[in-house]
């Protein structure tokens, strides 16, 4: 089928966009889990305040207030089952496959059979017949299945491009959001903080976003704020850095580029890659780190809008 | 203790003889499924049933909840029908469709069966489907039912008799291959001694018939599958038979008609299309032609159909050769067009436009199923056998103001076909849609949709009203055993 049509493109777009939103949920709400059962005892309200400021990695979603218990119960429901959340994991599936029931004729049926599944296993949560804690870790693995299905059996043509570049984008953003809110507490100097429970921060960053024994890999054991900020910013080959996100989204955009003449998008991912690949000593010299992600998360934003007007309103 | 078979105490029975003994075709069947204990058949059972719901294989209910989606009950007893009489059903078909195609290319052109006299002129003047604004339009090589699904139903002696014809958009033929993908997985036993003919080259078949009706010089022509949308009930089949052919999905607002050329708006600009097989009803198919109030259709797409621009299967106004008041016309059609005797029998039809039949519906209320013409849905019906003294005589009188809108059937004992029922097997009734293609050739899937109607004695076999499906084996021999 060569030819996609811009309502299907949008679709297939969206669904990488909500399963690589569920995949990065369901990863965060483990890696609070964990990180509540290691430092409630050190400090529970670093670990109260791990659950509250999910608000912030995903804007528009209800604050959940209270002590440590209250917060993580209120959390794990709101953030995988949906119940008065519209980004949750649940929601995210949902809208998932919607989109892939919009489009399965560019799908395998294997694929669709796991979105499917994985929809049905997070609704018998949603109508209370399994509890969020004993979904959590099988939600997880679900997810994971989906990627790993895409991965093997998708052939890829144009929309698969799109597929990638709804996931690309979308984890770009979410790990600009994750750093921008999760890492500035954890930069203040080591004296001023116990070392146990700020490593177990840095840790909780890293593995929030899918990368901490890729960091390992790359730096050894030692943890440091800026380090890490470096390795999720500017590493080339860790899957979940802005910089592979860019590269991605840059590759993606050349198989569809039209004739010679570059696209709006194309111009801003370039733009973005360029910062990214030549202005890294700048940006890790500066103090405002927050400002330098909320800049970089809205050139993510216009090239979202780009891509809407270039591809899907035809 | 296997589970006890029985025969059914009315009409035919399709698998078993009236000693509750397997026929013949039957008899590996009944052998393999009684080899099962109720255990085991409920776990695979239940595995059917995940299966479907896993694969997402359902329709949409309309009136409940937004979208609602079901799975469609799947009775795994198969229908077997052998090889000699399916050649012969195919034959019945091929004709039926044959003579169905001329009527609707005479009545949007010469008009020949009207000047003569064969159908009443008024008769399908009147009809909601008979668009006259498509008089003088004739499709390419003057198909104008690409796909066609023939209702049948099994009479009392066996016999294959036709309840009525769906000439628009007819559908279940992706639960015909869903049925077969799922029974050879979950019964794969069953199979073993059986030439069963193949079901899967449906999606080929389509795409060939599609690609045949192409406009005039377009070889390699774009064809899309249209449909109403996500909501629709019978989506699941819109985009089933898409990806099995490896065309596009489309829905109006994907579709734009410039200069008399139909176009999708894609990625890459907008690129023409040429073969619209479409599941939207006449109706809804262009707002400027038809109903204005349309947001599923493509303001324009009449006009570019005339203008021989793209082919539109089914082609509209094909509506009226499945009308219930000009069934009963469909074996004089036949001799009309094809100086043939009908093959296939058809449901004796009494008809109120002709005085002999009006005087015998009027005496027999009380043994005759009498519908109006333009009824749906069951208005305006009276079911005789089972209506009370006081409302035969208030259909009487709304009957003898009017008698040329009603036609009248005697109330068929269709047959009925062993389906298991919790427990135990049962007989239910079953009636049966082959898809007839017409292309090159016309061609028939071996095999169609069985629907069986689950509820004991109930002769509804509606998805919507209790009604589930079986797979339909047309056997490539007999029995190889």
């Amino acid at each position: 089928m060569s030819v996609m049509l811009s309502r299907s493109a949008e679709n297939i777009y969206w669904m990488g966009r909500y399963l690589e939103r569920a995949a990065n949920l369901c990863r965060m709400l483990q890696v609070a889990e964990q990180l509540t059962v290691e430092i409630r005892g050190l400090e529970p309200e670093a670990a109260t305040r791990f659950w509250s400021d999910f608000s912030y990695v995903f804007p528009g979603s209800p604050p959940v207030r209270g002590g440590v218990d209250e917060v993580r119960f209120a959390g794990l429901h709101a953030w995988l089952l949906g119940q008065g959340n519209t980004l949750s994991v649940a929601t995210s599936i949902h809208h998932a496959r919607e989109n892939a029931r919009a489009i399965r004729e560019y799908l395998t049926r294997e694929v669709f059979e796991q979105i499917n599944e994985c929809w049905l296993t997070l609704d018998a949560g949603v109508r209370g017949e399994a509890s969020p804690e004993n979904l959590l870790g099988q939600v997880q693995h679900a997810i994971f299945g989906i990627g790993g299905t895409i991965g093997r059996t998708l052939i890829r043509d144009e929309a698969w491009v799109f597929l990638d570049l709804g996931v690309m984008l979308e984890r770009v953003y979410r790990v600009l959001l994750l750093l921008k809110h999760r890492l500035p507490p954890l930069m203040a100097t080591p004296e001023e903080i116990d070392i146990p429970v700020h490593h177990a921060l840095l840790r909780a960053v890293l593995r929030s976003a899918g990368s901490l024994e890729n960091y390992r890999r790359v730096h050894g054991a030692a943890l440091a704020p800026r380090q890490v900020w470096s390795f999720l910013f500017f590493d080339q080959e860790s899957p979940h850095s802005v910089a592979f996100g860019v590269s991605q989204l840059e590759a993606d955009l050349a198989r569809i580029e039209r004739g010679s003449v570059l696209t709006e998008s194309a111009r801003l991912v370039g733009r973005l890659a360029s910062q990214l690949r030549f202005e890294a000593q700048d940006m890790l010299g500066r103090h405002d780190f927050e400002a330098v992600c909320a800049g970089l998360a809205s050139d993510v934003d216009r090239i979202h809008e780009s891509l809407t007007r270039l591809y899907f309103t035809v | 203790m296997a589970p006890l078979w029985k025969a059914a105490e009315k009409g035919y029975d399709e698998a078993l003889a009236s000693d509750d003994a397997a026929r013949g075709l039957y008899r590996s069947v009944v052998e393999g499924l009684g080899s099962f204990d109720q255990a085991e058949v409920r776990r695979r059972e239940a595995l059917q049933e995940v299966s479907l719901v896993n694969q997402g294989i359902t329709f949409t209910v309309y009136g409940e909840e937004e979208g609602t989606e079901r799975t469609f009950p799947f009775d795994f007893v198969p229908r077997i029908i052998g090889s000699d009489e399916w050649v012969a059903l195919e034959r019945g078909l091929i004709q039926r469709v044959t003579a169905i195609n001329l009527f609707l290319e005479d009545v949007y052109g010469d008009q020949r069966c009207l000047r003569e006299n064969i159908v009443p002129f008024d008769l399908v003047m009147s009809r909601s489907d008979f668009r006259r604004e498509l008089i003088g339009t004739r499709p390419r090589h003057g198909v104008f039912t690409h796909i066609t699904g023939v209702d049948l139903l099994r009479g009392e002696q066996g016999e294959f008799m036709v309840l009525e014809d769906n000439c628009r958009c007819p559908s279940g033929v992706s639960y015909v291959l869903e049925n077969r993908n799922l029974l050879s997985r979950v019964f794969p036993e069953i199979f073993a001694n059986y030439g069963v003919q193949p079901v899967d080259t449906y999606p080929q078949m389509l795409l060939d018939a599609l690609t045949f009706a192409a406009p005039r010089g377009r070889e390699r022509p774009s064809i899309a599958v249209l449909t109403p949308g996500l909501n629709n009930s019978a989506y699941f089949e819109h985009s089933f038979l898409a990806r099995e052919m490896g065309v596009p999905l489309v829905e109006g607002r994907d579709l734009i008609v410039e200069n008399d050329q139909v176009s999708m708006r894609t990625t890459r600009g907008r690129q023409r299309v040429d073969v619209l097989y479409r599941r939207v009803d006449d109706a809804f198919l262009d707002p400027v032609v038809f109903n204005a109030g349309s947001l599923l259709g493509v303001p324009g797409l009449i006009h570019a159909w005339r203008a021989g621009n793209i082919t539109i299967a089914n082609a509209p106004g094909a509506g009226v050769a499945d009308d219930k008041s000009i069934y009963p016309w469909m074996p004089d059609l036949i001799r009309f067009f094809l100086d043939e005797e009908p093959l296939l029998a058809q449901v004796h039809t009494y008809i109120g436009r002709k005085p002999e039949d009006a005087a015998f519906i009027r005496d027999n209320l009380d043994s005759l199923v009498v519908k109006l013409t333009d009824g749906a849905g069951g208005y305006g019906m009276l079911v005789g056998p089972t209506a009370s003294k006081s409302e035969i005589a208030e259909f009487a009188t709304v009957f003898n103001a009017k008698p040329d809108s009603y036609i009248a059937q005697p109330l068929v004992e269709f047959s009925s076909h062993p389906t298991w029922v919790g427990d135990h097997y049962a007989p239910r009734h079953v009636d049966m849609r082959p898809f007839v293609l017409y292309g090159e050739s016309i061609r028939v899937l071996p095999g169609g949709l069985t629907r069986v109607a689950l509820r004991e004695g109930s002769y509804v076999v509606n998805s919507s009203q209790g009604g589930g499906s079986k797979d339909t084996w047309v056997l490539a021999e007999e029995l190889l055993r």
